[in-house]
């Protein structure tokens, strides 16, 4: 028994080690000085650490504005698509209407449409719709909100079935009784019973957002100011030399959010994933 | 017209509302996920491309990109490459190395719990940009730091391994989904019972296998499910390797997005989209089978466990997809896994 708890710990710290390591290697490259970067010989550490990578990024490449944008979009879909995942969930959940299959055979098919694929026709539908409703056209942040707010939506009303699901319906039928309002069952007592699934949906929507590439090249063309980080990144690849310490230091920056975002909710995520399947 | 709903709607929704809750979500879905992929079946048919004549006047060509894409060996081996692709990173990797963490922190709290778990996590969480330039280093030829501390200079593991690395990078990248939802499986599993099975004198693979594997199939497929749709439309590692050398690792998504994209030929590209999206359509509905078959077996076996299970039936629903919109039809008959009516008046009112 002994024997093997230990042997378990080994192993769950090696695949640990082999996790860490090419966080670490990032964040060591971020620090170490340009000529050891380029040696041949690579060692795991350094004994001169600089701040020049993080300077050049943060001084030269309009790295601040690419992090708001970024942020602005993630959080922008976040708190939509908890907002409109929770509500339909309720609905296909606690109510059985006319097309209610249909409609949730459709979230769980658009789950599977490849990315890639749309991406063309999704340029065409965003620069139409740019001439229709201002706001939303190419190379404005705000086609990069629907987008991601329409992608992530099949999986968090998917998720969040589960969890409203769990909350017995006696609870809504008690504050009926009580007197309470519609609105006040739904925002004040089931909406904060499901957040840990909310959470557990947050994190998917947050870090699909924060890093996607794709349609932050596609849609957002000509002005540059609306450059989200994961293109913006780009600008570190040289045809001749990639500027490496410049990659790794606005690569940790680019991580530092996700991990703040993460760390705050590492306790709910796993309960909130459990809570999605009950079996 | 609301009347008859009221026994079934403890919030007191009324159907208008309902719909109004489901609308916001409906629309978005519909405008940028369904109705794009209906035009990708629409481009699929025609010879459209990003430049040169067919640009500006596409012709319909009818089932021709399709008969070509089946007749292309490079579309056959990136197809072939793709199933190893979920195979060996989804089903084997991220499934088998998650559920063998799972299973090794289970039952424990603390510090190497949350250190194991935090790790893992943060492999999955990374942007997937940063992984790749991390995963590039890594591997690389010169001066990557694998061959520094396996001592094998020059070993050039993304030009003679290419598939063997983008499988191990996508098991790294990904296990963190599976580990989670299996830890929440295995809490659902009672420890009497294992103790029971110890005291009996079980080895762990009986025990994993009379014990644990019952109770936890729902999870397993639902896993499954979800791992392998999103291996299967995985694009990160184009990062890393963009296919090569020479197409061998070139799975699908890289295969559409070199067709299409680069090589400009949109109509012949959507094609493709349209194929993947019906291999997704297969995975999909064979695991909702397994699934229903589940439940109803279930049922039998635990009537307590019913209405907790009556929400895992209710997603597939009757014939998934196969038979559209059962609801319409005014009463509906339970859904086969439900074990119990599902309360239909609505629909009859």
């Amino acid at each position: 028994m002994n024997r093997s708890r230990l042997a378990a710990n080994a192993v769950a710290v090696a695949a640990a080690a082999v996790t860490l390591f090419p966080i670490y290697w990032m964040v060591l490259s971020a620090v170490k000085p340009a000529g050891e970067i380029q040696s041949l010989q690579a060692r795991p550490w350094t004994l001169a650490p600089t701040l020049e990578h993080f300077r050049r990024v943060l001084g030269a490449e309009n790295f601040g504005r690419y992090f708001l944008n970024s942020a602005a979009v993630a959080l922008s879909v976040v708190v939509l698509s908890a907002v409109v995942a929770f509500l339909a969930a309720f609905a296909v959940t606690r109510f059985r209407f006319r097309f209610r299959t249909s409609v949730l055979i459709m979230f769980l098919v658009a789950q599977m449409v490849p990315v890639e694929a749309l991406t063309i026709p999704l340029f065409f539908l965003v620069r139409d719709l740019g001439g229709v409703v201002p706001g939303v056209g190419l190379n404005t942040l705000g086609s990069l909100v629907l987008v991601h707010l329409a992608f992530s939506l099949p999986f968090a009303i998917w998720m969040m079935r589960g969890f409203v699901a769990a909350v017995p319906e006696a609870i809504e039928e008690a504050a009926m009784i009580d007197g309470a309002s519609r609105a006040v069952i739904l925002w004040r007592i089931i909406f904060p019973l499901v957040a840990p699934g909310l959470v557990a949906t947050g994190v998917f929507s947050f870090i699909t957002a924060w890093n996607d590439f794709i349609f932050a090249r596609t849609f957002i063309i000509s002005a540059t100011h609306n450059q989200t980080l994961p293109a913006a990144l780009l600008v570190f690849f040289k045809p001749d030399e990639n500027d490496w310490g410049g990659i790794m230091a606005a690569s940790t920056l680019m991580t530092v959010p996700v991990l703040v975002f993460f760390i705050a909710v590492q306790r709910r995520l796993v309960a909130g994933l459990g809570g999605a399947v009950k079996d | 017209m609301t009347g008859p709903a009221a026994g079934t709607d403890a919030a007191g929704l009324g159907r208008a509302r309902a719909v109004g809750f489901v609308l916001p979500a409906l629309v978005l879905i519909g405008v940028f996920l369904v109705f794009p992929a209906l035009w990708t079946i629409y481009l699929g048919i025609t010879d459209y491309r990003l430049t040169g004549l067919a640009a500006a006047d596409p012709r319909v060509v009818g089932a021709e990109n399709y008969t070509t894409a089946l007749g292309d060996d490079r579309f056959r081996t990136s197809l072939w490459l793709s199933v190893q692709y979920v195979l060996g990173s989804a089903v084997i990797g991220q499934a088998g190395l998650g559920f063998a963490i799972a299973w090794m922190l289970r039952g424990r709290r603390g510090p190497v719990r949350r250190l194991v778990e935090g790790l893992v996590l943060l492999s999955w969480i990374l942007p997937s940009s940063v992984v790749a330039f991390l995963w590039i280093a890594l591997l690389d030829r010169d001066g990557g730091t694998l061959n520094a501390l396996l001592g094998t200079p020059g070993a050039a593991w993304l030009l003679d391994h290419p598939m063997l690395s983008i499988i191990v990078f996508n098991t790294w990248r990904g296990t963190a989904f599976s580990m989670m939802l299996y830890a929440a499986a295995l809490e659902s599993v009672p420890p009497s019972h294992l103790e029971t099975a110890r005291l009996a004198g079980a080895s762990t693979l009986q025990q994993l296998r009379d014990v644990v594997l019952p109770r936890i199939k729902g999870h397993i497929l639902t896993n499954m499910l979800l791992i392998s749709l999103w291996t299967f439309n995985d694009f990160t590692p184009f990062l890393i390797t963009a296919g090569g050398p020479e197409g061998r690792s070139e799975i699908l998504p890289f295969y559409v997005y070199t067709t299409a994209l680069r090589g400009g030929q949109l109509g012949f590209g959507a094609a493709v989209s349209f194929l993947i999206l019906l291999i997704n359509l297969v995975f999909a509905l064979a695991y909702l089978r397994l699934l229903r078959n589940r439940n109803r077996d279930h049922d039998h076996d635990h009537d307590r466990d019913r209405d907790r299970d009556h929400e895992d039936a209710a997603l597939p629903g009757p014939g998934p997809a196969a038979v559209p919109g059962p609801a319409a039809v005014p009463g509906p008959p339970p859904a086969p896994g439900s074990g119990r009516a599902p309360a239909s008046r609505e629909a009859a009112g």
